[in-house]
């Protein structure tokens, strides 16, 4: 480990410390544009692709829960590295965190990175670097994730490192991560410490500790990826989460979960650009290193002399005041006094910016300018060694550092040492050192070294962009041809390309252009030919196509129509028969028949004659068609009428060559005829039949149509009466009701009266009456007023008949609770035991419910009043599955002799004297009942209790 | 008969129904004098002084009054429904005494702003009781505006 930092420094140590300045200013300025592009969601990879290209992010709980792990892991592993020592004294292994730097950003991407500065920020707090230090780091805190972005533009949609692929593109980055990262650190630094402390032991030390990172990273990455991919954090594959969008516009190039939109890229090759800015850049890299090596070579060289000189001059002064001293002192014959000589060191000037001391001959430090002084024993340690321990005899210079706890902390001191031998006689015989800073002489020259290095890095920014933008001039035009090429391999033979300023790409585009005009024509005649051979094609087989139906349909009506086809080849005399004829003339397949001069034996002999004599004919004179029919006998021996149709074929002398012709069976067509005939005879007969009948049906039809008519005539009566009936119907109901008025107001006041009167009668003229005449004033009044009751209860009863129903669900068990506890204030003196059914419910008008409740279970209660103990039951049966209430009591009962009168008004069972009341109740029970679409009956024996059973809505179910 | 104490005022049609609710007064020994006016129209002149009863002392407010439903020419909504767009008469108690048991009666009376609808019973003795507690009520029990007499 040791030996690799020492290695790395020492490398360090031989590039030039102008150069470093360059590189380091340069790393800088590229880390801060790097900066601006990943913190403000720039990508350069938009779609896979090489470009600008913005990135919108969804901030969603994934998105937060991604910034608390990447905060949470950097720091965890920035405070395990703080205690994890790689050179003893000097390194810890820090650079852990960056690990999880590497692997947070490209599994959780942009929000990864906002979190990392703020973590760097604290972790380095923690692990107790000042807060003066972490000011100043602070854009480091920026840049340092921002060049690990490059990581995320390389490999962050699969940072999968199975695929060897991916090693490449890690490599490149890593290399770029080297390149950029240790040197922005230099550079951040050298505002803190001096040039060559930041560049030469900061600077290898970060290459360093990286170094170590980068070959852990890919392994770790391959084992946290799976996981990620597992608990769906991985950035890219989470549907909709990041999104990415072409600079200028909206337009969407790719979206994470879907997957890339796959372009037509070749995935590998160096574009054109970079050959085109590399050289640029290395041109004046080179000229920058030179000349900065150079030209602070020969500055250092000259400050060094100068310095030199300085000391030479000092150390010459300061040997006359040692000779002064050591004379004085041996005259007065002292002892050597440090302290003095301390004095006469700090008197010189030099002792101001630089050190003098003195050293004996065995290297041991006997003054210094300052007390306790280590630069004092590092000078003399380093000159001893340099010498290899021996006495300094000529007077030399030479460097040597200081190191004091941190690395950090190192400076280069130039040490001037001269033999000293005193002329007093005491034989002192000392080394005089005097060392100054290299600080002090050269930091007038680096501050300007540094100055000059930044400028150079801006030249060098500047060289980019212009390299950057004359490639853009000569790349986009080829850009173009190439895109059009590969449209034009993708088929799109529309393309052209504009003129270029540059006269051989102008050319280029030109000839491309000239190609591809080319190209069309060709292809547009191309296709012309190609759709006419096509039509003609289609044209051929639909021909063909048409000529198979034909032959088809030509079979398909031949067998259907029983045509038999013959061809006689005069010439050759080849006679053909198909299928059809051997069926015609009833002999089997392949038979020896088909010779004509066979086949003119199977024709009757009558017909015969005739019909060879006409073929001759025929052949003989060349009549192009011939109808003919005759007749043949089977082998079975029955006769068959055939008809015959030829043609006959002429060559150019006229003369017959072929003839073609059908034959077809007309024996049935000839028995047809005549069946025909026959039939038609008997239509005939049958036609004047059916007239005869058709006249009379059609009279009685008349008759009946009048008869219907007649029918609807008197149904249209009878629906005008209907609507006459609902007119009186409605008139009645209205009469009904000021009827039902006039009793409750006129036909009471009345009764009132008579009522009223009696007893004024009664009151007044009492004492005049007899005991007979009084009993016959009060009967007066209790009929007046039964009459006053009865009243009221046929307005009850007119009130129910003219209610409207309201359909509600009912609770009928709670009903009759309530119905029960009226009663039983009424029926105070009695004990009767009521037993209701729990959760009787039905659909109903509750208040009509209560009505029918008080009714029934009241007149259970009248009518077991003479019962000593009267039992009443509230209940529900299922009778033919519909639910049936009943009412039940053990009263007097009735006879059912007299149930048809059970239900109807003011009917009753019992005398007024047993059982009072206006025959009223029952009737109200049977309206409420009938309303609510239900029946209602009753079942009794005389003396042993009724039972009421009523059902609802019974007619819908 | 006059002792001073305001008067009921008994507006009926009927005269056999006057005689006997004058009766029923008498047996349940109602102190106030009964006045009674036997149609619609000449209990509005009274009860607003104006007509015939122009001279009357507008400031002498009955202590109730007993209203008819079912009279000829005005009937007893229609006298309850001027007596309340009255502001003079505001205040003033009156009370159904019909033989009608009718819904559309008994929310009319409150719709239109009767204090109170009685029903008269068939049995006198009943009646009797009856206007024993509405005199009792209305003349002892309820508050009224302050009037004078």
């Amino acid at each position: 480990m040791t030996a690799a930092v020492r290695w790395l420094e020492n490398f360090f140590q031989g590039i030039p410390l102008q150069l470093l300045e360059v590189w380091g200013s340069f790393a800088f300025l590229v880390g801060c544009f790097l900066m601006v592009c990943a913190f403000t969601g720039v990508t350069f990879n938009p779609g896979s692709r090489w470009g600008f290209g913005r990135q919108i992010q969804t901030w969603d709980a994934k998105a937060f829960q991604s910034i608390i792990i990447t905060f949470l892991a950097i720091n965890l592993t920035g405070y395990l590295g703080s205690f994890i020592v790689l050179v003893p004294g000097a390194q810890t292994f820090e650079s852990l965190k960056d690990l999880s730097v590497f692997v947070c950003i490209l599994i959780f991407g942009y929000p990864a990175l906002i979190i990392i500065p703020f973590a760097y920020g604290l972790s380095d707090l923690v692990e107790g670097v000042p807060v003066e230090y972490v000011k100043d780091w602070i854009i480091g805190y920026f840049i340092n994730p921002s060049i690990f972005w490059i990581a995320y533009q390389l490999l962050g949609k699969n940072p999968d490192f199975r695929d060897f692929r991916k090693w490449k593109k890690y490599i490149v980055f890593v290399l770029l991560f080297l390149f950029l990262e240790p040197a922005v650190w230099g550079y951040i630094c050298s505002g803190k410490f001096t040039s060559e402390i930041s560049y030469r032991t900061v600077t290898p030390a970060l290459v360093f500790t990286t170094s170590i990172t980068w070959v852990l990273a890919p392994f770790v990455m391959i084992l946290i990826l799976p996981l990620a991919r597992k608990l769906k954090g991985f950035w890219a594959e989470i549907p909709g989460y990041v999104k990415e969008v072409s600079i200028s516009s909206k337009k969407r190039i790719w979206e994470s979960g879907n997957g890339s939109v796959p372009l037509n890229t070749v995935g590998y090759g160096l574009p054109i650009r970079m050959f085109l800015v590399a050289p640029f850049v290395l041109l004046i890299l080179i000229l920058l290193g030179a000349t900065s090596y150079f030209t602070l070579r020969s500055s250092e060289e000259a400050a060094g002399k100068l310095a030199n000189h300085m000391q030479k001059a000092a150390s010459l002064h300061l040997t006359y005041r040692l000779d002064i001293y050591l004379n004085n002192n041996l005259k007065e014959k002292k002892n050597l006094d440090t302290l003095k000589i301390r004095e006469i060191l700090n008197i010189l000037e030099f002792s101001r910016f630089g050190r003098v001391f003195i050293a004996d001959q065995d290297g041991k430090l006997i003054a210094s300018s300052k007390a306790n002084d280590l630069i004092a024993k590092n000078g003399i340690y380093t000159l001893f060694l340099n010498n290899n321990g021996k006495k300094i005899t000529e007077p030399q210079t030479y460097r040597f550092d200081v190191l004091t706890a941190k690395p950090l902390a190192r400076e280069t001191w130039l040490g001037y040492a001269l033999p000293y031998v005193d002329k007093s006689g005491m034989n002192y015989n000392w080394t005089i050192i005097m060392a100054v800073p290299e600080t002090y002489y050269l930091e007038g020259v680096r501050i300007g070294n540094s100055q000059s290095a930044m400028i150079f890095a801006i030249a060098l920014i500047f060289t980019l962009i212009i390299s950057a933008i004359l490639a853009t001039l000569v790349t986009n035009p080829i850009i173009k041809i190439s895109k059009a090429t590969e449209s034009l391999a993708a088929g799109d033979l529309n393309q052209l390309i504009p003129p270029s300023h540059l006269t051989e790409l102008a050319v280029l585009a030109n000839s491309f252009n000239n190609m591809t005009t080319q190209l069309q024509l060709s292809f547009v005649k191309l296709t012309r030919e190609v759709d006419k051979r096509k039509t003609r094609e289609q044209e051929l087989e639909q021909s063909e196509a048409r000529l198979k139906e034909s032959e088809q349909r030509l079979q398909i009506a031949t067998k259907a129509a029983g045509l038999g086809i013959w061809d006689w080849d005069m010439k050759n005399n080849v006679f053909l028969w198909d299928d059809n004829m051997f069926k015609l003339y009833g002999i089997p397949r392949g038979d020896t028949y088909v010779a004509p001069e066979n086949w003119q034996n199977i024709i009757l002999a009558e017909d015969r004659t005739r019909s060879m004599n006409q073929y001759l004919e025929v052949s003989l004179s060349g009549e192009s068609e011939f109808l003919d029919e005759f007749r043949v006998r089977w082998p079975d021996g029955s006769i068959r009428h055939i008809k015959s149709c030829s043609k006959t074929l002429k060559d150019e002398n006229n003369r017959a060559y072929r003839m073609v012709g059908i034959n077809f069976d007309v024996t049935e067509q000839n028995e047809t005829v005549e069946e025909l005939v026959r039939y038609r005879k008997h239509l005939e007969e049958l036609v004047s039949a059916r007239t005869a009948a058709l006249t009379i049906a059609k009279r009685q039809t008349e008759i009946a149509n009048n008869a219907i008519k007649d029918q609807l005539a008197e149904l249209e009566k009878a629906r005008e009466q209907l609507v006459s009936r609902t007119a009186q119907l409605e008139s009645s109901n209205k009469e009904l009701e000021s009827f039902s008025y006039s009793v409750s107001h006129d036909l009471r006041s009345p009764l009132r009266g008579i009522d009223g009167w009696s007893l004024a009668l009664l009151e007044d003229y009492g004492d005049r009456l007899d005991d007979k005449g009084r009993t016959y004033l009060n009967r007066v009044r209790s009929e007046t007023q039964r009459m006053g009751s009865l009243i009221d209860d046929l307005l009850k009863l007119a009130k129910i008949t003219r209610k409207e129903i309201e359909w509600k669900k009912v609770n009928l068990t709670d009903l009759a609770n309530i119905v029960i506890l009226r009663l039983k204030e009424e029926y105070a003196g009695k004990k009767i035991k009521f037993n209701v059914h729990p959760d009787l419910t039905t659909q109903g008008d509750s208040h009509l419910f209560e009505i029918l409740l008080t009714n029934l279970i009241g007149n259970s209660c009248k009518f077991t009043s003479k019962v000593d103990e009267a039992q009443i039951e509230f209940g529900k049966t299922i009778v033919n599955g519909k639910d049936v209430f009943f009412i039940k009591d053990n009263g007097a009962g009735f006879n059912m002799a007299n149930a048809q009168n059970l239900f109807g008004a003011f009917q009753r069972l019992h005398k007024q004297s047993e059982f009072q009341g206006s025959g009223i109740g029952l009737a109200m029970v049977n309206r409420i009942i009938n309303l609510h679409q239900g029946r209602v009956w009753a079942e009794s024996e005389v003396n042993k209790g009724a039972t009421f059973y009523f059902t609802i809505n019974d007619y819908n179910a | 008969m006059d002792n001073g104490l305001a008067p009921i005022i008994l507006i009926d049609d009927n005269q056999s129904d006057i005689d006997l609710t004058k009766r029923a007064f008498k047996q349940a020994n109602v102190p106030n004098p009964i006045a009674t006016i036997t149609d619609g129209e000449e209990a509005l002149d009274f009860l607003m002084a104006r007509g015939k009863h122009a001279h009357r002392n507008k400031l002498k407010m009955p202590a109730f009054v007993l209203l008819d439903l079912n009279m000829p020419g005005l009937n007893g909504h229609e006298v309850l429904k001027q007596i309340r767009n009255e502001d003079d008469l505001n205040g003033l108690v009156v009370v159904m005494l019909t033989s009608s048991k009718e819904e559309k009666d008994i929310s009319l009376s409150y719709k239109v702003g009767v204090n109170s609808y009685i029903s008269k019973p068939v049995d006198f003795v009943e009646f009797v009781d009856l206007i024993k507690q509405t005199s009792n009520y209305w003349l002892s029990i309820n508050a009224s505006p302050m009037r004078i007499i």
